[in-house]
């Protein structure tokens, strides 16, 4: 079923919204969940938490990209999920070295307010859109949805290696990026 | 700023990025054209490279053969002899097409290495080796330089991969002549051009973790207010987009004592979306590249001379 109509269900408070969304996109989800989360009983949690999420915020919000909106809800949720299971210990999986290579990008300790963070984002979509496509495409699976260098150079065809160079220039791009623009 | 908090924020980019990056595929229309033209050019240079051997047999062995026979006619006939006597009789004598046979006839390997070894040769052997790949389209003088431009219809270019950095250095632009022991920017520039999006921190140099180099390729960008620009490439490891020439058999100049292999391209060749000139050469053992858009000759080669000691 079309994106379009699935929404229209929602909007509609037609339960079939779900299985629908369930039968598109429960694969999509569930990868990203599973990226950062490698426990099956979490990450259905995750993904039914996902579709309950979805459902409250329709029909408030109308997602302009499906798949991103709910891949966003599965992000935050499996992150919160991570979270709170690893905030004594380093976890499992992608998640910990994303932390790791993403801490020189942030630079510091001092919590950032909700406004600040939406003008955060609106900078790294800017900082994103005058990247190459293909840095960007690598850039967004490995820090959105948090894919292994490995499935990250299978998917695009490239080496591991042209991968891991072009996180690192993009890091150093951001980091500079991020510094000019007074948010470091 | 928490890591926290950049990933949080990552998390709400613009969702057309999240798309994209679900859906992208490599442009296979893309592979195909480039695909097609490196056949083009290799199955050009099956038919071509047998052909420019030919001519460098035949114009080396004439031009041995008018050699021998002007040696020949001022001294006495019986001084040439053997293999050379026959060729240089054959040039002397008349066709090209005959002294070609008789050198090869007689078996000059002299000769047609030496017509081979013009074709690269430095400087005072340029404007020979030029005429005869026929890729030289001028040369000219400046004091002591020979110029020869190279008019090139193919540009490689190579990403060449390497792990990730354990650590890295950032160098200043007025720094970098002490990282690579030479100087690196131009000594003088063109009129209204300037060096461009220098990194904030500097250009960076990374090493693995036992502190060995593992990448210091850097680009330095200029502009002009003319709307030109170049690009100043210098490297000491082979790692990152390099561009260069895909013959390797093109005329060298000589500037200020250095050998340069300066190309001039049209429009479209590789992707390139002017016509410009590439000149690639070696400085104290750092490899040089420069690439040049909407920049004339002449600004060109004065920016060459600006990069040499």
């Amino acid at each position: 079923m079309e994106d379009e109509k699935i929404i229209d269900l929602y909007w509609e408070r037609d339960q079939a919204a779900i299985t629908h969304t369930e039968q598109k996109y429960g694969g999509y989800c569930r990868r990203i969940a599973g990226n950062i989360l490698y426990d099956r009983e979490d990450c259905e949690e995750c993904i039914n938490d996902t579709w309950f999420r979805a459902w409250n915020s329709m029909p408030e919000e109308r997602p302009r990209i499906l798949c991103a909106f709910l891949g966003a809800i599965t992000r935050n949720l499996s992150l919160d999920c991570y979270r709170r299971k690893h905030s004594a210990k380093r976890g499992r999986g992608e998640v910990t070295y994303i932390f790791d290579e993403l801490r020189d990008c942030a630079g510091g300790e001092e919590p950032y307010h909700h406004v600040q963070q939406k003008e955060l984002a609106e900078e790294i979509s800017r900082f994103l859109s005058g990247l190459g496509e293909e840095h960007r495409v690598i850039f967004v699976r490995r820090y959105w949805y948090m894919d292994s260098i490995g499935d990250i150079a299978e998917r695009l065809k490239i080496s591991e290696s042209k991968t891991k160079s072009s996180l690192f220039r993009t890091r150093a791009k951001l980091r500079s990026y991020l510094l000019e623009e007074g948010l470091l | 700023m928490r890591v926290e908090d950049l990933i949080d924020a990552i998390g709400a980019i613009d969702p057309v990025w999240v798309e994209e990056a679900e859906n992208w595929k490599r442009a296979e229309t893309r592979h195909i054209s480039f695909k097609t033209m490196r056949e083009k050019v290799r199955a050009g240079r099956k038919v071509l490279l047998p052909l420019a051997a030919c001519l460098c047999l035949i114009v080396a062995g004439s031009a041995y053969g008018l050699f021998r026979g002007a040696d020949y006619f001022s001294k006495d006939k019986g001084m040439s002899g053997g293999a050379a006597g026959s060729a240089a009789d054959a040039g002397a004598d008349g066709g090209m097409e005959e002294s070609a046979d008789s050198a090869a006839d007689a078996g000059l390997p002299e000769a047609a290495a030496g017509g081979a070894a013009d074709a690269g040769a430095p400087v005072q052997e340029t404007d020979a080796g030029a005429e005869e790949t026929g890729e030289a389209v001028g040369t000219s003088e400046w004091g002591k330089e020979t110029i020869a431009i190279n008019e090139v219809e193919e540009l490689c270019s190579a990403n060449i991969d390497m792990e990730t950095p354990a650590s890295v250095e950032y160098w200043l632009p007025e720094e970098l002549a002490g990282y690579y022991g030479t100087d690196v920017l131009p000594e003088e520039l063109p009129e209204g051009y300037g060096l461009v999006r220098i990194p904030a921190e500097g250009y960076v140099v990374g090493y693995d973790k036992d502190g060995a180099l593992l990448d210091d390729h850097i680009l330095l960008e200029y502009e002009g207010e003319d709307g030109g620009f170049f690009t100043v490439s210098v490297r000491t490891t082979e790692t990152g987009a390099i561009t260069s020439f895909a013959a390797d058999d093109l005329a060298v100049s000589g500037i200020c004592g250095n050998e340069v292999t300066i190309g001039h391209y049209m429009e479209g060749t590789g992707e390139t979306l002017t016509d410009g000139y590439l000149a690639v050469f070696e400085k104290k053992n750092v490899i040089f590249t420069v690439q040049s858009h909407g920049m004339g000759e002449e600004q060109f080669l004065a920016v060459l001379r600006g990069l040499q000691d």
